[in-house]
């Protein structure tokens, strides 16, 4: 057996992603190239759909920039965290656009245009209750929030993470619950979510 | 090649039917359509049922000849349809085909699906599937364009919400929805959200129901009661290019322009739109890609009225899936027999008035940021 954890625990699917260990390198993505018309594909389809060629096993490395998105606020099937993050995501080496699986413990920091890159750990299950590690994209740089009145910075990633291990992977309770453009505007002035705003949307969603 | 025509409709109150079969359910349908149309089964010379989850949900398969041998009909040709949200549209597309190629006179199209079952969580579109296991759940294909709408076009939370104010209006005036009672913007903008920007009252209701029409060829219909042509009826099936502007959906345009180009009717001509509002986000975006106002512009459509009954263009009088449930394999059928009811002048309070030209539109399943499939009626009296 294996010395990691992660190594006993079977990916939910074989030929999307590296497995670990990641002491040599990062985790990627894997996919498709058709050598005859030099398409790439995500997952990796046996025939190029275009040529017939068949298709090399490549790396689809790990970079991109979320496209959109979603936070699911419902049990998952899958055991995934509840709430938990999914989105389209340009690939930065091959150009796709493909859905994905966002970090649960990000979803705070979730928007159109953010950079991400790929991680794997042991998330949910195979829907019957064994566990399953999953790949995921995570934020590349944790934005820098001020905590309320004290508005002493800290970086949410720092807060995630105290917060991840004291309390697991329930709801991050903190600043912010879901995307700031998108949940009721309740508590702050409205300079305080104009603040928000210009910090985390640089996009054209209308505010409450 | 002949035209083909719907020349009877049956179905039951969607909702929850707690004791009833499928086999029962689907039965009723079928003996209400026969029963409007004036036929007898012996002349009905081929069967299509449609179902999205028996086979998931109860271990239920080729259940299309049980619904049709309780309804007393056996011997003649019988298929069973499943493509997803379309399943019902996709048999109505095919009981046409089968008419309009002179293989039958007439054929009976029949939808029955139960989704009052416990614990049965959000639809997705098969455990085995990569997007699955990586999180994909039916509501999400829908939230993330609703999000990419917003951004892209301004679209507003109070516009989404607008489009479940609108249809829980409608549903008021329809015997057949699940939902009777109105819903004010601020009940939608302050239930509780599933996958964001989408809201439960934004999301339509699981049912159990089902519904049936009865298709004939124009010879056989010259000695029916009110035969409502149909014009086209298209099925398309995603692009799945790479990559997919999730603004929209490519295939919903494609189909709609299909429709239109086959039907030589534009969307100026319709009196009336049936189209799949599982979701808030997804009718908004149907306007667009039915040609009703321009890309971008269907939230706006929504709050100035013109798609509420009295509108310029009436979208889901029904009270569409919002307010009727989603009984998947029942909805494409029952969706045609909700546009046949105007176009005759029988949908009584919620008649629009001097209807001459409906469309019905239906999408299904999720497939490589693509619909699986779309489909487009066109018909008129």
């Amino acid at each position: 057996m294996e010395s990691e954890k992660a190594d006993n625990i079977s990916p939910i699917a074989t030929g999307v992603f590296t497995l670990p260990p990641y002491d040599a390198a990062p985790p990627r993505l894997l996919g498709g190239f058709c050598p005859g018309c030099k398409r790439y594909y995500f997952p990796r389809p046996s025939y190029c759909r275009t040529c017939f060629h068949q298709t090399e096993e490549v790396s689809l490395g790990s970079e991109g920039v979320i496209y959109t998105f979603t936070i699911i606020r419902r049990p998952s099937a899958f055991g995934l965290p509840n709430p938990y993050g999914v989105g389209y995501v340009d690939l930065a080496e091959s150009g796709l656009r493909i859905f994905f699986l966002l970090d649960p413990t990000s979803i705070d920091e979730l928007r159109i245009g953010l950079k991400v890159h790929l991680n794997v750990r042991p998330l949910g299950h195979d829907g019957q209750g064994s566990p399953r590690l999953r790949p995921f994209f995570t934020p590349v740089n944790p934005i820098v929030a001020f905590r309320g009145a004290s508005r002493s910075p800290i970086t949410l990633y720092e807060k995630r993470k105290n917060q991840h291990y004291r309390q697991g992977l329930e709801s991050t309770n903190g600043l912010f619950q879901g995307p700031s453009h998108l949940k009721p505007q309740k508590p702050g002035g409205t300079a305080f979510r104009v603040f928000m705003a210009m910090l985390f949307c640089n996009n054209r969603v209308k505010f409450a | 090649m002949t035209g083909a025509s719907v020349v009877g409709i049956g179905m039951i109150p969607f909702g929850k039917h707690i004791t009833r079969s499928i086999v029962d359910m689907g039965a009723e349908a079928v003996h209400l359509a026969i029963k409007d149309a004036g036929i007898k089964q012996s002349q009905i010379e081929a069967c299509f049922f449609s179902n999205g989850f028996a086979g998931r949900l109860f271990g239920d398969i080729t259940v299309g000849q049980n619904v049709f041998w309780e309804a007393g009909i056996n011997r003649v040709p019988v298929i069973n349809i499943e493509n997803a949200c379309t399943s019902g549209s996709t048999a109505i597309y095919l009981g046409y085909n089968m008419v309009t190629c002179g293989q039958a006179e007439v054929v009976l199209v029949a939808g029955a699906e139960k989704l009052y079952v416990p614990e049965l969580g959000l639809l997705d579109s098969g455990r085995t599937e990569l997007d699955t296991q990586l999180g994909m759940v039916v509501i999400a294909g829908f939230a993330m364009r609703a999000i990419r709408h917003m951004n892209e076009y301004g679209t507003t939370p109070e516009q989404l919400a607008l489009v479940a104010v609108k249809n829980r209006r409608h549903g008021q005036l329809n015997p057949y929805a699940q939902f009777r009672e109105a819903v004010t913007l601020e009940q939608v903008l302050s239930s509780p959200v599933i996958a964001e920007p989408i809201r439960r009252l934004q999301c339509c209701p699981n049912a159990d129901g089902a519904s049936a029409v009865i298709i004939c060829s124009d010879s056989f219909a010259r000695r029916m009661r009110k035969p409502i042509n149909i014009k086209a009826a298209v099925l398309c099936t995603g692009s799945y290019d790479n990559p997919q502007n999730l603004t929209h959906w490519e295939t919903d345009y494609r189909t709609c322009r299909i429709a239109y180009e086959r039907s030589g009717v534009g969307p100026e001509d319709l009196n009336i739109v049936e189209c799949h509002d599982p979701f808030t986000i997804a009718e908004i975006l149907h306007y667009e890609a039915m040609g009703l106002c321009k890309e971008g512009q269907g939230g706006r459509l929504v709050e100035e009225g013109a798609t509420a009954l009295g509108g310029r263009i009436p979208v889901n009088v029904s009270g569409g899936l919002l307010s009727r449930g989603h009984p998947v394999g029942a909805t494409g059928i029952a969706q045609i027999a909700e546009i046949v009811t105007h176009l005759r002048g029988e949908a009584g309070s919620r008649q629009v008035p001097g209807a001459k030209v409906g469309l019905a539109h239906c999408m299904g399943g999720d497939k490589a940021a693509d619909t699986k499939s779309c489909t487009v009626t066109i018909l008129s009296n």
